[in-house]
């Protein structure tokens, strides 16, 4: 069963969206529109701190901690972490993993400070994949900055570093609403030892169920498709179940 | 018993929570806010007062985890109070360290309440993706079940209980076709794989029914 992530990107107090990680629009409360979404049984959620690794942080935290009294399901920080102190801070708050992109690159023992002490599973090693002429390229600064890294290496990488579980974003895809990048997510769930998360690109039910043949894809990220109220949680698990029934009903296993 | 609302109101009963250093007790700490539950946070011998059940969280690694109940002078407590089958929940690493190791940590013997040790999943499928995170159906055995069932939790981890007494494993979840242990338990002792303070109301629900079964 590939879980369903419902993810929040944070600007000031405020639950953003934007295309390609630019014209980032305000939508509304994060806490109330995270409390909406465990009540509708979304899977996990991702709260994403998005100015943070520019500016410092700022209101991330009050919302995670609201977030985490209301909600009790698997909560995930990103954005601006960049010691073990910031992640500490995080986990103290209510996060129960945090995930690390622009400090890992500064700093590559970040990821596995965070791991050895609090586990793996506590550290997602997050990539924002930029699509070139053969290859992925991973960015940074919330897709300011080009590294020159693949993504298949950076994969490898964030494994051996410690990190736990892979979370990647397809900047060219994020916010478009036109279906995910199908060949990234193959490629990054065949490269992976550790689940795979994918995010970018959901703008409608039967974009998920195109990943649902994916084996190794562990996750799904889902963010404009629940703000602007396309489709609720409810109707993504329904969609899910009714394919899960069919593919029962279809195979012999 | 049915949850109003999701929220209940049990007789005030004190929680103890082992604060470790090591691992989100937070969530744990929320989950029983929640539930109303008196929460005493336990970090050294001096902290214990009265209390109806302790709760060992821990996630990370198990010869870790081991190590700083050690450091912060519990190990002895713990020992003596799961010799006397007192009420305990161990959730994740804090059920780990129940059997009698992981090999994990090989020179780190566990508290041994159960016998059987912790393996690395990939040693039952080297092709599969490792950590186990995800959620996942729980299958009872055919052991007397506990009061409280599952239907669904949500798991992260990397190792899994092997060689363990069939008749104190309460329930399993299926891993690529392999059987592993989710609730086991013996007398007032019970261990969880999963994460119930992260398994939506259903899972607070579990909290709180195995907490008021042990405590009785």
């Amino acid at each position: 069963m590939k879980r369903l992530i419902a993810r929040l990107d944070i600007k000031s107090e405020f639950l953003i969206k934007g295309i390609r990680f630019e014209g980032l629009k305000k939508i509304g409360d994060p806490v109330e529109a995270a409390s909406q979404y465990y009540d509708d049984g979304v899977d996990e959620l991702l709260l994403v701190d998005t100015v943070a690794s520019l500016f410092g942080r700022n209101h991330l935290g009050s919302i995670l901690e609201n977030v985490a009294k209301r909600a009790f399901v698997p909560l995930t920080a990103a954005g601006g972490i960049r010691s073990l102190r910031d992640a500490e801070e995080l986990f103290g708050l209510g996060a129960d993993k945090v995930a690390v992109n622009t400090a890992s690159f500064a700093n590559p023992k970040l990821i596995s400070e965070i791991a050895n002490k609090f586990g793996a599973q506590a550290v997602v090693g997050s990539v924002h994949a930029k699509r070139g002429l053969d290859d992925w390229e991973c960015l940074t600064e919330q897709g300011r900055e080009r590294t020159g890294i693949t993504v298949k290496n950076r994969i490898h990488h964030l494994i051996d570093m410690g990190a736990g579980e892979i979370l990647i974003t397809s900047v060219d895809n994020d916010g478009v609403q036109g279906g995910f990048d199908i060949p990234l997510t193959e490629m990054a769930s065949e490269t992976s030892t550790v689940p795979i998360t994918i995010g970018g690109g959901a703008g409608v039910g039967q974009d998920i169920l195109d990943l649902m043949g994916i084996d190794k894809l562990s996750g799904v990220a889902i963010g404009s498709l629940l703000h602007f109220h396309t489709l609720s949680v409810r109707d993504l698990k329904a969609i899910l179940q009714n394919d899960e029934h069919d593919q029962g009903a279809h195979s012999a296993n | 018993m049915s949850m109003t609302k999701g929220r209940t109101v049990p007789i005030s009963k004190t929680v103890a929570v082992v604060t470790h250093g090591i691992g989100n007790i937070r969530s744990l700490t929320n989950a029983l806010d929640y539930l109303n539950y008196k929460v005493e946070h336990i970090s050294s011998l001096n902290d214990i007062g009265e209390v109806d059940a302790v709760i060992l969280p821990g996630v990370g690694n198990f010869g870790a985890v081991m190590r700083a109940i050690e450091a912060a002078g519990l190990q002895e407590f713990l020992q003596e109070y799961l010799l006397e089958d007192k009420p305990f929940l161990g959730v994740c690493v804090g059920m780990q360290v129940l059997l009698e190791g992981s090999l994990e940590a090989p020179s780190v013997p566990g508290f041994g309440a159960f016998s059987g040790s912790f393996m690395h999943l990939s040693t039952l499928d080297p092709t599969r993706v490792v950590p186990s995170i995800g959620w996942n159906h729980l299958t009872p055995t055919s052991s007397p079940a506990s009061a409280a069932v599952l239907e669904q939790a949500y798991f992260t981890h990397s190792y899994f209980a092997s060689k363990m007494n069939r008749d104190e494993v309460i329930s399993t979840y299926d891993w690529n076709g392999f059987k592993i242990p989710a609730h086991i338990a013996k007398g007032r002792v019970h261990g969880v794989q999963f994460h119930p303070e992260k398994g939506r109301l259903a899972g607070l629900e579990f909290i709180r029914n195995t907490l008021e079964d042990i405590t009785i």
